[in-house]
């Protein structure tokens, strides 16, 4: 499975006789595949039942005011995820 | 109405982007919701990897944009004939748009919308890119 997004550039190799003598295949997937009308809900009532801690992925809450600065961090790979809070 | 945004004029700005400074805080006019749309006041938003590649260049996209598209937040007002939401409903982001009809929605991947994927690249809304 390939997820997230890559220089357009980007290039893999496999070797295809993997493919052929282990018959596998290799998916890709965008934004997860999620149906967000459907499975938004679903992590809703996960994260309520605690069983999809998402808090764990926030690294700072910060404010828009800093926001360049945040993309520093971002691009430096010091930050999972930064969120905005606006009042 | 005026809303605050997050706009960026160009990409590929030179790092640290403290200093370039490629995102201006600025006030734009809004104009208020079309049939079909809501205006939901944004709460919290996330800052993504993807909203870094239009910045470094990386995703091009016409300039300027306004960027930022994973948010939470509260409806506030409704256009012309939505029902299926109401004003304070909190609500969040899908982050590509999906019309429901094309052939990829119509297989529930509304990730893949035909629409919305050119909406996407465009930049803009379909209602925006058809107004003179």
């Amino acid at each position: 499975m390939t997820a997230g997004l890559p220089h357009p550039d980007a290039r893999a190799s496999i070797a295809p006789v993997q493919l052929a003598a282990e018959e596998r295949t290799l998916p890709g997937s965008y934004l997860g595949s999620c149906v967000p009308s459907r499975d938004i809900r679903l992590y809703i009532e996960w994260y309520r039942r605690g069983e999809l801690p998402v808090d764990k992925l926030i690294s700072e809450r910060i404010r828009l005011a800093i926001i360049n600065a945040a993309v520093d961090r971002l691009a430096a790979g010091e930050s999972i995820r930064q969120v905005v809070e606006f009042d | 109405m005026k809303i605050l945004a997050a706009l960026l004029a160009e990409m590929g700005s030179p790092r640290p982007y403290s200093q370039s400074q490629p995102l201006k805080i600025v006030a734009l006019e809004l104009d208020p919701p079309g049939p079909g749309e809501v205006l939901r006041k944004i709460r919290a938003a996330g800052l993504r990897h993807s909203d870094l590649s239009v910045i470094d260049g990386n995703r091009p996209r016409p300039m300027p944009m306004v960027i930022g598209h994973e948010a939470a937040g509260v409806v506030e007002s409704l256009g012309a004939g939505v029902t299926n939401f109401k004003i304070g409903d909190h609500v969040v982001t899908a982050f590509v748009p999906s019309c429901g009809r094309c052939n990829p929605c119509l297989q529930h991947r509304p990730a893949l919308c035909e629409p919305g994927f050119k909406a996407n690249s465009r930049g803009k809304s379909q209602r925006a890119a058809v107004k003179p």
